[in-house]
């Protein structure tokens, strides 16, 4: 068998078609139309080795605890943000969002969950001075958000993780799911 | 080119983005094939850089597995896997001057221009991915 037959012979198999997996065209899709969005209106993919994934588990899960105990005294002082995230038996996900700034004429929440909107979910002051809040029913899974102070500036939520994507823009993350029950 | 349809799949999901991103930098339509496999290769290399200090990916993977059909012949997927095997054995350059040449079917000058590397170095890494082929499938090339 001289080179080129065996090389051929080699080849042959490897031109084999392989099956994309179910859903692979929509995925693409959707990263291209995520691609094609201005930063603050994309969503991100991050990876985390499994102890990251039980640590940030662990955080959001601290972050809840915190998050009730400030709901059950709304009389008190606020915090500078935070998200509250309960959850009802048939796992509908209601989360509050909660932004602080004293010189807002108006704050908005914009992300992932109401397509990247920036009018569609307004937040609104609370009775502490510069807080604002609002309630979202978001579905279980990883969402990205940022806060829109006064149509101009966008803020990310200082109590939830945030990361960067390529160009250093910030967004916030929140994870609603299974790995929040019983929390 | 990678060994695994996990990788394979984000890389090609990648090429997509960037070829979106970048079309305007595709300056002749009508070789877009050309542009598009250069993203591919530059992508492969990247992922590949990136996996490396990652342990070594069995070959024997979804990818070998859904390459065959069910009603194959058992000898046949034992020569599938060995070839998985021994190309994903390959150093990585050797590897891909190999792919493109006998699996894509590219000409040495096509390849040069996706790769940016020059025909006769591309002949030497195809002429030595043989040879390498050829110590680890010898009872392929004897059968």
């Amino acid at each position: 068998m001289d080179t080129e037959e065996f090389a051929a012979r080699v080849a042959a198999p490897l031109r084999e078609h392989v099956s994309l997996r179910a859903g692979f065209d929509a995925r693409v899709m959707r990263a291209v139309e995520m691609a094609a969005r201005p930063w603050w209106r994309r969503t991100h993919a991050v990876s985390v080795s499994p102890l990251g994934g039980l640590a940030l588990a662990a955080g959001i899960a601290a972050l809840m605890v915190l998050s009730g105990v400030a709901a059950s005294r709304v009389s008190d002082p606020a915090p500078t943000a935070s998200t509250i995230i309960a959850q009802a038996p048939d796992t509908v996900h209601v989360v509050r969002f909660v932004m602080h700034d004293a010189d807002a004429q108006h704050v908005a929440l914009v992300g992932d969950f109401n397509g990247w909107s920036r009018e569609a979910t307004p937040l609104v002051p609370s009775e502490v001075d510069g807080r604002w809040v609002v309630d979202v029913v978001i579905p279980p899974g990883r969402h990205e958000y940022v806060f829109l102070i006064d149509g101009e500036r966008w803020v990310t939520d200082p109590s939830a993780v945030s990361q960067r994507d390529e160009f250093g823009q910030a967004s916030s993350v929140v994870r609603i799911g299974d790995a929040l029950r019983g929390t | 080119m990678l060994g695994d349809q996990d990788d394979a799949e984000d890389v090609l999901q990648s090429v997509f983005v960037r070829a979106f991103k970048h079309l305007d930098k595709c300056e002749d339509p009508a070789r877009f094939g050309a542009w598009l496999h250069r993203i591919v290769v530059n992508e492969c290399r990247t992922h590949a850089t990136r996996r490396g200090h990652r342990e070594a990916k069995m070959v024997r993977d979804d990818v070998v597995m859904g390459g065959i059909s069910a009603d194959a012949p058992e000898s046949d997927v034992v020569l599938r896997e060995k070839i998985d095997w021994a190309v994903a054995a390959l150093p990585m350059d050797q590897r891909e001057a190999f792919l493109l040449k006998h699996v894509d079917g590219l000409e040495y000058e096509e390849m040069a221009a996706v790769t940016g590397v020059g025909v006769s170095a591309l002949k030497m890494r195809v002429k030595r991915a043989i040879e390498r082929l050829r110590e680890r499938l010898g009872d392929l090339a004897d059968e």
